[in-house]
C-alpha cells in the first residue's frame, strides 16, 4: 500500500541552484581577473649612484651577438663559454663589464647573458650607461 | 508498507546529482583564489623576459611598458617614444622626492635590445636613477 505523506511533515532542503550560481560567479570572476605570472625585477642604478670610481680602474666591453656569441677583446666566443672573463675577475680589480649589443639581439638573450655574468660573479655590469 | 514523499525524493535526487559538479566548482574556485593574483589590466600584452633573478617586485612610481614592435604606455596611458622624456620629466616633477622616484620597465622578450638600449638612454637622461626592469621566473625545461 502507497501512502503519501503530508508535506507539512517533511524537512525543508534549501535549494543549491542559487549557492551553485554565486559560486560559478565567483569562479568566473577569479578566473578571469587572476594572473598566474611571478613577477621579479633586475634593478638598473645610474652608473654614478653604484659605482665608486676611485675603486674600479678597468672597463672591459662585451658585445653580444644575435648568435649567442659575445665578443671580448676582439675574439669571439659562445655565450656558455665565459672563461675569458672570469679569468679577468681573478685580479685585484673587479672592474666593469660593458655590454653591447649587435643588431638582431632580443631582450630574453640580453638578460640571459647578464645572468650568466652574474652567476659566474660579475659584480658590475653596465648596460647603456647604466649600471645593473 | 512503503512510504513514498514523491516530491521530495525527486528533488533530493536532483541535488544529489549536482554534489560532484559543486565539489569540482569549489575545488576550481578555491585553486584560483589561493593561486591567482588579481592585478590591474595593462593597456599592452606582455610577455616578459625571463630571469633567474630573486627580487620581489616593489612599488614603483611608474610604470613603462613596451611591446614587441616597440609601442609604449606610460601609467597605461598611450605616448609616442618622441614624447617619453617629456612624460617622464613631468612625472617626477610631479612626485615628491625626486631622489627616490623609481621606474618600472615592462619589456616583451623578444623586444630589439637595441630599442631597449635606447629606451634606458632616454631614461637615464630624463634623469631618473632607479630603474628596474620587470622579469619572469624562469621554469625548468625539460628537454
Amino acid at each position: 500500500m502507497l501512502l503519501e505523506q503530508p508535506m507539512a511533515a517533511k524537512r525543508r532542503y534549501i535549494s543549491l541552484t542559487p549557492l551553485i550560481d554565486v559560486v560559478f560567479i565567483l569562479l568566473l570572476f577569479f578566473m578571469l581577473s587572476s594572473g598566474f605570472t611571478q613577477w621579479r625585477q633586475m634593478d638598473i642604478t645610474a652608473a654614478s649612484e653604484s659605482y665608486n670610481a676611485d675603486k674600479i680602474q678597468t672597463q672591459h666591453t662585451l658585445i653580444l651577438n644575435a648568435a649567442d656569441e659575445y665578443e671580448f677583446e676582439h675574439r669571439h666566443y659562445p655565450v656558455t663559454k665565459l672563461m675569458p672573463i672570469k679569468q679577468k675577475l681573478t685580479k685585484s680589480s673587479p672592474g666593469i663589464f660593458v655590454v653591447a649589443v649587435a643588431e638582431g639581439v632580443t631582450t630574453q638573450q640580453l638578460i640571459d647573458f647578464i645572468d650568466q655574468l652574474k652567476t659566474i660573479g660579475v659584480v658590475n655590469v653596465s648596460l647603456a650607461g647604466l649600471a645593473l | 508498507m512503503i512510504v513514498v514523499s514523491s516530491h521530495t525524493s525527486r528533488k533530493n535526487q536532483l541535488d544529489d546529482n549536482m554534489i560532484p559538479l559543486i565539489n569540482i566548482v569549489f575545488l576550481m574556485l578555491i585553486f584560483f583564489m589561493i593561486a591567482g593574483q588579481i592585478s590591474s589590466s595593462e593597456l599592452l600584452k606582455i610577455q616578459p623576459p625571463t630571469s633567474e633573478q630573486r627580487l620581489a617586485l616593489e612599488e614603483h612610481d611608474a610604470i613603462l611598458l613596451v611591446s614587441e614592435d616597440g609601442k609604449l604606455a606610460f601609467n597605461n596611458q598611450w605616448i609616442k617614444s618622441d614624447t617619453l622624456t617629456e612624460s617622464l620629466q613631468q612625472s617626477i616633477t610631479e612626485s615628491k622626492d625626486v631622489q627616490a622616484f623609481k621606474l618600472l620597465v615592462k619589456t616583451d622578450a623578444i623586444l630589439p635590445a637595441n630599442e631597449l638600449m635606447d629606451l634606458l638612454q632616454q631614461v637615464r637622461a630624463a634623469g631618473i636613477l632607479k630603474v628596474s626592469l620587470a622579469t619572469q621566473t624562469k621554469t625548468k625545461r625539460h628537454d
